[in-house]
């Protein structure tokens, strides 16, 4: 025991990385196998090892506190990163076996699987910018590998993919290009020294900072260039659409939380950068909005919907540059936004996912009537979908603003970000409701009688239900301010 | 010489890349558009480098790790749409990868599979 | 160093920008593919004289190879493509409607913005960039100081690359089977 705990102080903190690595090492040796019996035994390998590893990640935070060297930076918010990302990854094991378990390369996309969880976990540990670029091409490298081997029996699906890769490509060239105006000012290597250095107000920090934001809004295919996206989530194969939602887009979302301290910098000397993120933030939401309730296809509702959160992320931003919420606060809101993500995306999907499958079709009206077809499900899915009416906690912070004054004088910048606010409430409830509403409906006979659930997803979904019911009590009993023992759970400390 | 002339000059060059980038639509010109922002990246280094810091090995190993994985990553993307091309195909150089396309079905309404 | 050097370096610095310059132009303006890559290789070559005039030559070396490698097998594929693939009608109706397409609208929008964008470049920089204080000394980065370093400090991330090469090896497997 003592032996094991000298070695995890020793690889502090990539313990996560190296259990990740070691599960990899073990897979492959049985890369060329096809055998029904040794991809169970990849699987619940690789679901052991994540499982430990993110244990471990939350262990070695806590036993041994935060760490810092040149290359990487392992404090609170990455911890949460992390956890985030392994938790992510087990549940997209959960989709790879789901609906590639009878490809011939299943091990092989499994371990190149795991190395893409790996290299998140590098980027959102790398604190030195060489470290930050090169685990964000090999990233979007392995991605990219990995959809193209998901898609391979899929029809004319190649140039969507190209067309998709292309825009990530060019983050990384851009990114790549801001780091030569970041050494052009100062040849400080990590964000946080060029935050705390006499550079920071330096013309090439804030035109590469300008650099990185466009990378970045080009990485998450935010309005109004979201084409490629949106067409390839129509055409993807399942578990590579999963890959987008629950791989993809998180680590563009940490990419724009690594920028949070330099942005805050900018704004608070320019009140030009709050308009415009308000702007990116109107569009994304309002287009998303309508979008995702102008279509039919549970698929690319779910992709709009996808961007509508992505565009709360830029509200939350928005909220911070008008002064509206602390810097603490944003942290707050960027982590409740991704756990809302997460946890309600990811049980949707596998429940429409399923439809489709059923079904051969992702129209709407294959949820038509779930709600009386499977009371169950539809109750679950219920429940989860009326979790996203938990965005009304943006409002919170406004209501200071509404206490005895006139509403003119809290000025033009927080009355628009509140006029954004509820404009994004209002979409987030009309196509809330537009789904639940179909699940109580009279269902289309002749298609409610194909489907057949597999027993795992009830159990799946159920999770999900409970994790979001017991959120929902822990808010409310905060809110009512009543004490109980178990629930002083806080992670402190942004 | 000039400091100043050179950085302007490795804006010219970036600039010759985002206009490729507008401009070009099938994807071999779409990589060329790529190649000059990355030159003028590599010129940005080499100069503030040589002009600004003394013995500073930063930039030549951030040259030689990002050359290297946005390479590699470039080559995989060529390689997979070599490797599934069928080799009579010529059209398949000239199909649309033009990187910021405006279309309706991309905004609302339905998309034709 | 003597007058003489510092001028043939001036020389060759300001031949090798124009070189870069001319060849990058041409090779986004032309038509014919494998002239566009013929000309890109053209400007990596003079990329390439301006990383001595940096007095980092050693990147050459080092960086080169990929470059060179990516650069020859883009060229390779477009030459098979046009090489030995079918010529059609269609081939050729595309070039037309290309150059249709790239009327003066398609031309001077993404000229309007790159100018855009440099006109901002300059406001921002301008001021900075005249009263940066330049540093006098030579310093030429050798083999061995790099390598120094890659071990030292950047190990960990020589690991992670060569772990996508091997990562990348079952792909191209995957790919290639299928």
């Amino acid at each position: 025991m003592d032996f094991l705990i000298s070695i995890s102080e020793k690889i502090n903190p990539l313990q996560s990385v190296m259990i990740l690595s070691f599960a990899i090492f073990i897979s492959s040796f049985f890369v060329m196998s096809e055998r029904r019996a040794v991809k169970r035994f990849i699987v619940m390998l690789f679901s052991v090892s994540l499982i430990l590893a993110f244990y471990l990640n939350i262990y070695s935070f806590v036993s041994a506190g935060n760490f810092s060297n040149v290359l990487l930076s392992f404090e609170n918010l990455q911890m949460i990163e992390i956890s985030i990302i392994i938790f992510c990854a087990l549940n997209l094991i959960f989709f790879i076996s789901t609906y590639c378990r009878d490809n011939r390369h299943f091990i092989k996309i499994l371990s190149i699987f795991l190395f893409s969880t790996i290299s998140a976990v590098f980027f959102v540990l790398a604190r030195n910018f060489i470290l930050m670029f090169v685990a964000l091409v090999i990233f979007i490298l392995v991605i990219f590998q990995l959809m193209t081997v998901l898609n391979s029996k899929t029809d004319r699906i190649k140039p969507y993919i190209i067309g998709f890769f292309l825009r990530p490509v060019l983050t990384v060239i851009l990114f790549f290009f801001g780091f030569s105006l970041f050494y052009g000012a100062t040849d400080f290597k990590d964000f946080n020294q060029v935050i705390q250095s006499e550079y920071v107000s330096n013309p090439l920090i804030a035109l590469g900072l300008i650099i990185f934001i466009v990378a970045v809004y080009l990485y998450l295919f935010l309005f109004p260039f979201q084409g490629p996206y949106i067409r390839l989530a129509r055409r993807n194969e399942f578990s590579s659409n999963a890959l987008i939602w629950f791989s993809y887009f998180p680590v563009g979302i940490f990419m724009l939380m690594k920028l949070d301290g330099l942005l805050g910098f900018f704004i608070e000397k320019n009140n030009i950068y709050a308009y415009i993120l308000l702007a990116i933030a109107f569009i994304c939401i309002t287009a998303a909005g309508i979008g995702a309730f102008k279509t039919n296809s549970l698929r690319r509702v779910i992709s709009f919907l996808f961007l509508f959160f992505i565009g709360v992320f830029i509200l939350n931003i928005s909220m911070f540059s008008a002064g509206i919420i602390t810097g603490p606060l944003l942290s707050w809101f960027n982590i409740g936004n991704i756990f809302l993500i997460i946890f309600s995306f990811m049980p949707i999907y596998s429940i429409f996912s399923s439809l489709e499958k059923n079904t051969n079709s992702d129209s709407i009206d294959n949820i038509r009537g779930l709600g009386r077809s499977n009371i169950y499900l539809g109750i679950n899915l219920t429940i989860i979908f009326l979790s996203w009416i938990g965005f009304v906690h943006h409002v919170g912070p406004f209501i200071k603003y509404f206490s005895g004054t006139n509403l003119i004088q809290i000025g033009i910048l927080k009355l628009m970000v509140l006029v954004v606010t509820a404009i994004a409430f209002i979409f987030l409830l009309i196509n809330t409701f537009r789904i639940v509403i179909q699940f109580f409906k009279k269902p289309l006979k002749d298609v409610t009688e194909k489907i057949v659930f597999p027993r795992f997803l009830y159990i799946y979904v159920t999770f999900f239900s409970l994790v979001i019911l017991a959120a929902a009590v822990w808010g409310l009993l905060k809110i009512l301010n009543v004490d109980i023992g178990i629930m002083n759970f806080e992670i402190a400390g942004f | 010489m000039n400091f100043q002339f050179i950085i302007y000059f490795s804006l010219l060059v970036f600039l010759m890349g985002i206009f490729g980038i507008f401009y070009n639509r099938d994807i071999i010109s779409v990589f060329i558009s790529f190649q000059f922002i990355i030159i003028s990246a590599v010129i940005n280094f080499l100069s503030f480098s040589q002009f600004l810091y003394q013995s500073s090995l930063w930039d030549e190993i951030f040259i030689i790790f990002g050359i290297a994985s946005i390479y590699f990553l470039m080559f995989c993307i060529i390689c997979y749409f070599y490797l599934k091309l069928d080799l009579l195909d010529r059209e398949a150089l000239n199909r649309d990868f033009i990187l910021f396309k405006v279309v309706r079905h991309d905004w609302c309404g339905e998309d034709e599979m | 160093m003597s007058f003489t050097s510092q001028l043939i370096i001036i020389i060759i610095h300001y031949a090798s920008l124009l070189g870069l310059l001319i060849c990058g132009s041409l090779s986004l303006i032309h038509s014919d593919r494998r002239k566009k890559l013929l000309f890109l290789i053209l400007t990596f070559l003079f990329v390439g004289i301006l990383s001595f005039v940096y007095y980092s030559g050693i990147l050459v070396f080092i960086v080169g190879v990929f470059v060179i490698f990516f650069l020859v097998s883009l060229y390779l594929f477009v030459f098979q493509i046009e090489f030995f693939g079918s010529k059609t009608n269609e081939d050729q109706d595309a070039r037309n409607n290309n150059k249709i397409k790239k009327t003066i609208g398609g031309i001077i929008l993404p000229v309007l913005f790159s100018v855009g964008i440099g006109y901002l470049f300059y406001i921002y920089t301008s001021d900075f960039l005249k009263d940066t204080v330049l540093n006098g000394n030579i310093y030429i980065v050798g083999l061995g100081d790099i390598s120094k370093q890659f071990f030292i400090e950047y190990g960990p991330i020589m690991v992670i690359v060569i772990a996508s090469l091997f990562i990348s090896f079952l792909w191209f497997i995957m790919i290639s089977k299928d």
